[in-house]
């Protein structure tokens, strides 16, 4: 309110039911522009992600911010008329037909229902009962409710002002929202476009890195026929056949013991990285390239020669976090 | 008076008799829109009485045992999407008729 009365146009009193209506107007912009700001942190770096969970908490208490801004607006602009004040909200500015005098209140008024519908369907209730793509459907038009509220505001509280504060908030607040889309969106579009890519090459699709456990493998069938035991040794990813040389035990249901890729069923050991037997042991098995795209693990299906040394692939902080 | 009403008012006056026919037909229609959004509301508060008293239980078995809090907190849930929650009342209806 203080920064409201400081920035209010000079010559007009700032009666203080005046400087509540916009100060909730502007915290609750402020904090859906914070709140829209965490989907894609949280895609670019994974310290953000413990806050997605706040999310929807943050979207109610907009919505608590907003309906108080609606409330006081009604009351204050539109009550003790003869016309509805519904009504008056929308008719005491009817030039529809003008953009420079675009009836802002309006615009502020379907981004209220938008947000209304998203609080009042935030509960798990509703996540579970709606199902998740059509909850996720709706709670997508939040997007399309901050645009409404970006011209709200631009159309509104900027055509009058002679301060700078206001068209400051709102670029930066929008120019922040859409380049921090943008920017997690160019990265997953690369990450797609990769993984597309060697798809397109062959390269079978088998799990995120985490899907595998520690010191542990998944088996996957190849189009040959053939069946791989991917393994994970900490942050690195190996492919082997499943095939040990000894009686063709399953590697893959075996682990990672002292470095070495263990079969289950006599013990016979590997080197992950080159499917050599530790000296003094000679024994090969067929090594196969893995690649780590878009939070998934990709292989060759072409086995390499048995012994043939492969760079694992690692698993990053950003792709360890990734579903 | 404060500067958005100016200017709203200034707007008013420097419109002609064409404007203001257009004006009454805005009015109009956002008279109409008015209505149909009240009647919308006070359907679904109906329903989601309704829904809340007697079929909540019987479509999410966790409602039942849940807390105070918890449906007057998806109440207003019940009033904005009320159709879905029609929808799923009745689609409930004729799987336990299937059922029987």
């Amino acid at each position: 309110m203080a920064v409201g009365a400081r920035v209010y146009p000079s010559g007009h009193t700032a009666h203080p039911v005046i400087l509540l209506i916009r100060a909730f107007g502007v915290v609750a912009f402020a904090l859906l522009t914070l709140t829209l700001m965490i989907g894609p942190l949280a895609r670019l770096t994974p310290r953000f992600r413990p806050f997605l969970y706040n999310r929807r908490h943050l979207g109610v208490l907009v919505f608590l911010l907003a309906a108080i801004h609606f409330a006081l607006t009604l009351v204050w602009y539109h009550g003790g008329g003869p016309l509805n004040p519904f009504v008056s909200l929308f008719v005491s500015n009817p030039l529809y037909d003008s953009i420079p005098g675009f009836p802002f209140e309006s615009l502020g008024f379907v981004a209220f229902l938008v947000l209304l519908m998203m609080a009042s369907t935030s509960h798990d209730f509703w996540l579970n009962n709606l199902t998740a793509p059509v909850w996720k459907a709706l709670h997508m038009l939040v997007y399309p409710a901050y645009g409404l509220l970006v011209l709200h505001i631009v159309l509104g509280a900027l055509l009058t002002e002679k301060s700078i504060v206001y068209p400051i908030m709102t670029g930066t607040s929008f120019l922040a929202v859409a380049s921090l889309h943008l920017g997690a969106g160019m990265r997953e579009w690369v990450a797609d476009n990769g993984m597309k890519s060697l798809r397109a090459k062959g390269w079978v699709d088998i799990c995120a890195p985490m899907d595998i456990s520690d010191n542990r493998a998944v088996i996957a069938p190849l189009p040959k026929g053939d069946r791989v035991a991917v393994f994970r040794n900490g942050d690195k990813i190996f492919a082997v056949t499943n095939a040990c040389r000894h009686q063709n035990g399953p590697l893959g249901e075996g682990r990672i013991i002292d470095g070495c890729i263990t079969c289950p069923w006599h013990g016979w050991q590997y080197r992950p990285e080159d499917g050599v037997s530790p000296p003094p042991y000679t024994e090969k098995i067929a090594t196969y390239n893995v690649r780590i795209e878009a939070g998934r693990v990709l292989l060759d299906p072409n086995p390499n020669a048995p012994g043939t040394r492969v760079v694992p692939a690692r698993i990053t902080e950003h792709q360890e976090q990734m579903p | 008076m404060c500067k958005d009403e100016l200017r709203n008012d200034q707007a008013i006056d420097n419109n002609g008799a064409g404007k203001r026919e257009g004006a009454a037909a805005v009015e109009s229609l956002i008279e109409q829109f008015v209505f149909a959004l009240a009647v919308y509301i006070a359907i679904g508060i109906v329903v989601g009485l309704v829904f809340l008293a007697f079929f909540i239980s019987r479509l999410d078995e966790a409602a039942s045992g849940a807390s105070l809090f918890f449906r007057p907190m998806i109440f207003l849930g019940c009033v904005a999407i009320w159709p879905f929650v029609v929808a799923r009342i009745l689609s409930r209806g004729k799987i336990n008729e299937q059922e029987e």
